[in-house]
């Protein structure tokens, strides 16, 4: 199914890491999850609202800045507070004939002072305060037993949001794997000759910087496979005059690879061994023969 | 310690959003929250240039996002069984478009914040599309035309410039200490020509974003954008020579060390330039 799929051409185009496949896969799964919630432990009210900061906070998750679990735990109990904690005042001071203006001016001067001196944090203040606003339309609580009842139902579906997230499966091997191959196209597109050197160093940083992102999220992979494909992207960059042969070769067995790590198979790469002991040819070889060793030992799913 | 321009941009973010629920109360137009929705999410970036470009996405977005909205409301007032899987792939479209183009985001966030609305309030929804359409699109509009009002007529691009030149020295700051750090021939080991140049890369990305975004908070032949342009230009190059080198790291053969020294050398000439960036 091409929600699961490592790579499907259209797709690839909008989303070359996966991370868009991934935060959709895991709000849609958060969605059926609290929908199930909200059919046997029905919300007060209008339920869209509460789902809403958990959809939010869930979302935040994925974003790449949040790399770690540990990282996504804090970050999605910190939205969900800061979330609860401005509708609530909201609500509070909306009673108030300009309470609602001067409320919200205090609130936002606090956010903004806290959370906007770090550029990741400074999109955050945004939605929290769209949620805010939005929830000034359903069902606003405006006194103290109306602000608590509210709290505990946000606090609900933010629980069950949570566990739902705890227990949802380890997808970042994907965004790897599509690392990999975004690197692996581009050193075809190098070698084609239908890719400038300038467009090449970007690509190559840009996908190296998403592996490396994941290096908390799946230790073992990373650490094995981040330095090999550091290596065979500087050689291929640096191997200045391939002659034919060797540029016919070398782009047969990136395409090998290049399809095992598409359909997440294992890969046998056919490496003669005569070339000389230091020539590039020979560090090439060495290094997608390594290359295709811990794939086989880690990667096919 | 946050810069006083840091401080004035707080004060002017938090004044739009109390000027938009100002519109609200006084207005006391059903749909006037849409006016206060918009402009707290055109200042979500905080920064000026971004807040500016979008804007202009979010009119796109929204426009799209409406005619999307409509026609699900249509189709879920006759078919309303149909409301767990429309909001099971709309919540999966969310989090697909949350790290596409703000265009797409705004697209998929007005269809379900205006299901949302309705939804919260099924009881009193009138159910009249075209009208549900244009007050909403009304609103939006009212909301994006006092943000970029207010923005350039009262705030000016005084502010937008200052980003733009803070933004800039942190680059600099942060190629010079990445190349002293470099260069340090203690730590050479410990930090390659590749590793740096992919911090170099990480660190700018938010000043490459501003950069793209400037042209819509300022002139661009201003001395700030010149010289922006100019620091990019350089750091480009820069992480073209860092590349270069990490082959010559890799290979590690004596014939390389003459040039890996002339390398060095530019590396340095490049150091001192951002050096007297700085001082600038």
């Amino acid at each position: 199914m091409f929600v699961y799929a490592v790579s499907n051409s259209y797709i690839d185009r909008f989303d070359p890491y996966w991370y868009s496949r991934l935060t959709g896969l895991k709000l849609a799964y958060v969605a059926i999850i609290l929908f199930f919630v909200n059919g046997f432990f029905k919300a007060p009210t209008f339920p869209v609202l509460y789902m809403l900061v958990t959809a939010a906070a869930a979302a935040v998750t994925e974003l790449p800045a949040i790399n770690s679990p540990r990282k996504k735990i804090f970050a999605y109990l910190g939205v969900v507070i800061l979330s609860i904690t401005t509708n609530s005042m909201f609500g509070l001071v909306s009673i108030f004939k300009w309470g609602l203006l001067l409320g919200v001016g205090a609130w936002s001067l606090i956010l903004y002072g806290l959370l906007a001196k770090n550029a990741k944090t400074a999109n955050l203040i945004g939605t929290l305060l769209l949620i805010g606003v939005v929830s000034l339309s359903g069902d606003v609580a405006t006194d103290l037993n109306g602000v608590i009842n509210h709290a505990l139902y946000y606090l609900k579906f933010a629980i069950v949001g949570l566990v739902a997230l705890v227990l949802f499966p380890n997808f970042h091997d994907k965004v790897i794997k599509s690392a990999t191959l975004r690197l692996l196209e581009a050193d075809m597109a190098l070698l084609n000759k239908q890719l400038s050197r300038q467009e090449f160093d970007a690509q190559l940083l840009e996908a190296l910087q998403v592996i490396e992102n994941e290096a908390q999220q799946t230790p073992k992979l990373v650490s094995q496979l981040l330095p090999l494909l550091k290596n065979l992207q500087v050689l291929i960059r640096g191997i200045s005059a391939f002659d034919l042969e060797d540029r016919q070769r070398t782009l047969g067995h990136l395409m090998t690879l290049h399809n095992a790590v598409r359909h997440s198979k294992p890969v046998v790469l056919e490496l003669t061994g005569k070339q000389e002991k230091q020539s590039e040819r020979a560090s090439l070889d060495n290094m997608l023969g390594q290359f295709a060793k811990v794939w086989n030992e880690q990667c096919p799913a | 310690m946050p810069s006083l321009n840091f401080k004035i941009r707080i004060l002017q973010v938090t004044c739009l959003i109390v000027v938009a629920l100002l519109v609200v109360k006084l207005t006391q137009w059903e749909q006037g929250l849409w006016v206060a929705v918009s402009i707290t999410a055109i200042v979500g970036p905080f920064s000026t240039s971004l807040s500016l470009e979008k804007s202009r996405n979010r009119i796109i977005g929204t426009i799209a996002g409406l005619l999307l909205a409509t026609i699900l409301e249509m189709f879920l007032r006759y078919f309303y069984q149909f409301v767990p899987i429309v909001g099971v792939f709309l919540a999966y479209c969310l989090g697909f478009a949350l790290q596409q183009n703000y265009r797409y985001f705004i697209m998929v966030v007005t269809v379900v914040v205006c299901l949302n609305f309705e939804y919260m309030n099924l009881p009193f929804t009138s159910f009249e599309p075209l009208s549900f359409l244009v007050a909403r699109f009304i609103a939006v509009t009212l909301g994006i035309a006092l943000f970029l009002f207010i923005q350039k007529y009262i705030y000016g691009e005084k502010n937008a410039r200052q980003e733009l030149v803070e933004s800039t020295r942190e680059v600099v700051e942060n190629i010079s200490r990445g190349l002293a750090r470099y260069l340090n021939s203690a730590e050479v080991k410990r930090t390659s020509a590749l590793d740096l140049a992919m911090e170099l890369t990480e660190q700018s990305k938010s000043f490459r974003e501003l950069l793209a975004a400037s042209a819509y908070g300022m002139s661009e032949s201003s001395a700030e954008f010149t010289r922006a342009r100019k620091v990019d230009r350089i750091r480009k190059r820069l992480i073209r020579l860092l590349l270069d080198r990490s082959y010559s790291e890799m290979k590690e053969l004596e014939a390389q060390a003459t040039s890996l020294s002339f390398q060095q050398l530019r590396l340095l000439r490049i150091q001192k330039y951002f050096a007297a960036c700085i001082e600038i």
